[in-house]
């Protein structure tokens, strides 16, 4: 799982009003070099929830991102790679998602999270 | 109350407050045919060969804002939405002409609504026009049809917008609106409040528009005081909104963020004004319709004279050319597939809790048989291809009930990103070890943001759900994670197949069972040791069959297949989406489905 992934994902448990962001408690991650799409990061910015993407950034130890997205955001170099490498270089694959609600964890085994629900929680 | 609650609230609110949107308000035909002659008479406006003021070019003022549009007008001249009689136009061409009678013909508007002008705006990429309410020299309604791609128009008391810049991603911001998206092919009728009240506004378009927009003229000599009681409500709003974007400036630029909303007050007072032009307008109209009704009697008047518009029903086109020159048969089966065992279905007690028959029949199987299922496909289908190759470059898709992640690829041809889902840990397996970014997701409900896809590939998963409730359920959660303005493709098999079809499958009704042979593959193994050692997989379904002859483990895959128009129905139940197409591919009904409020 990637913060691409993560920015997205909001616990639906029966009863949860608000689910985002899910907590990340990372075990372990891994890095790869993965090909810069200028075009779709600009197109990303506005889809992401900022702070959120900020904070799970630095718990899985993706980089220090600035608190607001600079007005010169799709024409900075500097920024437009960080931003690159924490939403789509950074895997987490061992670790839990945790609901800032209910508290309900999902785990993510071999970089895959799993968000079923059981039966008494939907 | 929920995301899709809220969203029928925003179309009810819409049409009461006067602005109605219909869908499919022309027909292809109609739509192509008014595109391409605009085409051809810009080409003329160009080469300066329409009379007068007809054509206008792009004013580089306007252009310098990305606001500029190039412009046909016939029947009335206005300039920056003010009328000005003595400018010479065009009158109105029989193109248009025929597009009018197609909204009288579709009840849009009655024959006592027939405009008289038109405005035609040509945007390009990124234009786009500011929050304004429309001249009151007009008679309301107004109706604006679109053309060649759907954008969004937003309604709102006194928005504002970054000057002369472009609104983060498309989306005004500030102010209180509403924001729907118009179609290529339908038509905004605006009256009432949403016409003299709201202000309405187009944010930069993400492609290629073309909108046509019908007014009609009020005569002067006998409308008078309705042209002054619309004149002066509109003014009125004008002014409101005027001294409510220079506050709220002078408010954001000292770095504030406070907000002032438009007093309770204001707006009654202008509402007053409102129905009391209203009334004089009434009074005038009853005028007319009697002064109609008489030249009626005299034997004078057009069929459709009598017909209120109406929101009309989703009309789908269900043929496509594919259908046409098909033959759909219901003989000769390579495969039979058998219909399931009465009282098969278990009703689940809630419509997100998964039935034991999907989960038995359909999630486990594929836990069971995701490497064999893998082997046999690797690449889209071509219908799916066609749909992910004409999406713009750079979205973020959603590829839900991904399977084995065969629709991925594509996505990522086109320089997009897709983030994958499936209720099958053994397909999601598949896909990790592809590299693909996926989770174990069950689509009924979905763990993601709402408004964030682009666009969603939805395929070959509805016939897996096995009741309606929980299908409306699954295609209204596809629809909530899409963006306003953003499109999901569904494809779910078909109980009408092709003689000699890919699949070859027959059905015998629409709740199936299809067998799915999981080849023995290890030597010296039987069939029914394999059964045995798959039937002690943590979590495996317990249904599977030894089959000596073809060496196999055979499960039951539970399908409901779709008979022609079920599928477009599911959507009836989200008004704020539209169904654009709906056609048969290869085995399988197809719908492409647009978010529009």
């Amino acid at each position: 799982m990637r913060l691409l992934a993560h920015n997205m994902l909001a616990c639906n448990a029966k009863g949860v009003v608000n689910g985002f962001p899910l907590k990340i408690v990372v075990k372990e991650t891994r890095e790869t070099e993965t090909e810069f799409n200028a075009e779709f990061l600009v197109h990303m910015l506005p889809k992401m929830e900022w702070a959120a993407f900020v904070n799970a950034a630095r718990e899985i130890g993706a980089g220090e991102l600035p608190g607001e997205i600079p007005d010169d955001a799709a024409t900075n170099e500097e920024f437009l790679q960080a931003f690159h490498h924490a939403l789509l270089e950074v895997h987490v694959e061992e670790g839990t998602l945790v609901c800032p609600e209910s508290g309900r964890k999902f785990p993510i085994n071999k970089g895959i999270p799993n968000m079923l629900l059981n039966e008494d929680e939907v | 109350m929920t995301d899709a609650e809220a969203r029928c609230e925003i179309v009810e609110r819409c049409r009461s407050i006067g602005a109605s949107l219909t869908l499919d308000a022309i027909s292809r035909a109609q739509h192509d045919a008014a595109l391409e002659w605009t085409r051809e008479e810009l080409e003329r406006g160009r080469r300066g060969e329409l009379l007068g003021r007809t054509h206008a070019p792009v004013p580089p003022k306007w252009a310098a804002r990305s606001q500029s549009r190039e412009m046909l007008q016939y029947g009335t001249y206005t300039h920056s939405n003010r009328v000005d009689a003595d400018v010479e136009v065009a009158s109105m061409p029989k193109a248009l002409i025929d597009v009018v009678d197609a909204l009288i013909a579709r009840g849009v508007i009655t024959e006592d609504e027939r405009m008289d002008s038109c405005t035609i705006n040509v945007y390009e990429r990124g234009m786009w026009i500011p929050p304004h309410i429309d001249n009151p020299l007009f008679a309301r309604p107004f109706v604006t049809v679109s053309l060649a791609s759907a954008q969004a128009m937003t309604l709102g008391r006194g928005m504002i917008w970054p000057e002369g810049g472009t609104p983060v991603d498309g989306e005004a911001r500030e102010g209180e609106e509403i924001r729907v998206v118009l179609p290529a092919r339908s038509a905004m009728r605006m009256e009432g409040a949403a016409a003299d009240e709201y202000e309405h506004a187009i944010p930069p378009v993400s492609a290629d528009r073309i909108s046509l927009t019908f007014r009609r003229r009020m005569d002067a000599t006998t409308e008078r005081d309705a042209i002054e009681a619309q004149t002066e409500l509109t003014e009125r709003f004008r002014a409101m909104y005027r001294e409510r974007r220079g506050e709220r400036r002078e408010v954001l630029s000292s770095d504030s963020k406070g907000e002032k909303a438009v007093s309770e007050e204001e707006v009654r007072r202008a509402r007053i004004v409102a129905e009391r032009a209203a009334i004089k307008k009434a009074r005038e109209e009853r005028k007319k319709e009697k002064q109609l009704r008489k030249e009626q009697k005299r034997g004078d008047v057009g069929s459709s004279a009598s017909m209120t518009p109406s929101h009309q029903p989703r009309a789908v086109e269900e043929t496509t050319d594919t259908e046409r020159t098909m033959e759909l048969v219901k003989k000769a089966p390579k495969r039979a597939c058998g219909v399931v065992p009465e009282n098969f279905i278990d009703a689940a007690s809630k419509v997100t809790v998964m039935p034991q028959v999907e989960r038995e029949h359909v999630q486990k199987v594929y836990d069971i048989v995701a490497q064999q299922w893998h082997g046999t496909r690797y690449r889209a289908w071509t219908g799916v291809e066609a749909f992910i190759r004409k999406q713009p470059s750079g979205s973020f898709v959603a590829d839900i009930g991904c399977g084995n992640g065969k629709n991925i690829p594509e996505v990522v041809k086109g320089g997009s990103v897709a983030l994958g889902s499936d209720f099958s840990k053994g397909l999601i397996d598949i896909c990790r070890d592809s590299g693909y970014e996926v989770m174990v997701a069950d689509a009924v409900l979905l763990p993601y943001r709402s408004n964030t896809f682009d666009y969603a590939l939805n395929i070959a998963v509805l016939h897996h759900i096995s009741s309606p409730e929980r299908r409306i359920e699954l295609v209204k959660e596809t629809m909530r994670v899409v963006k306003v303005g953003g499109v999901a493709l569904f494809y779910a098999w078909a109980l009408e197949q092709e003689k000699g079809g890919v699949s070859g499958h027959q059905f015998e009704g629409q709740d199936v069972l299809v067998p799915f042979h999981n080849k023995v593959k290890v030597k010296g193994v039987s069939p029914d040791e394999e059964r045995e050692r798959q039937s002690r997989v943590e979590g495996a379904p317990t249904h599977g069959e030894a089959d000596p002859e073809k060496r196999s483990v055979v499960y039951q895959r539970y399908c409901h297949v779709y008979t022609k128009g079920e599928l477009p129905r599911l959507f009836d139940a989200l008004p704020w989406c539209t169904v654009e197409a709906s056609y048969y591919d290869h085995g399988n009904w197809c719908c492409e489905v647009r978010k529009i409020v």
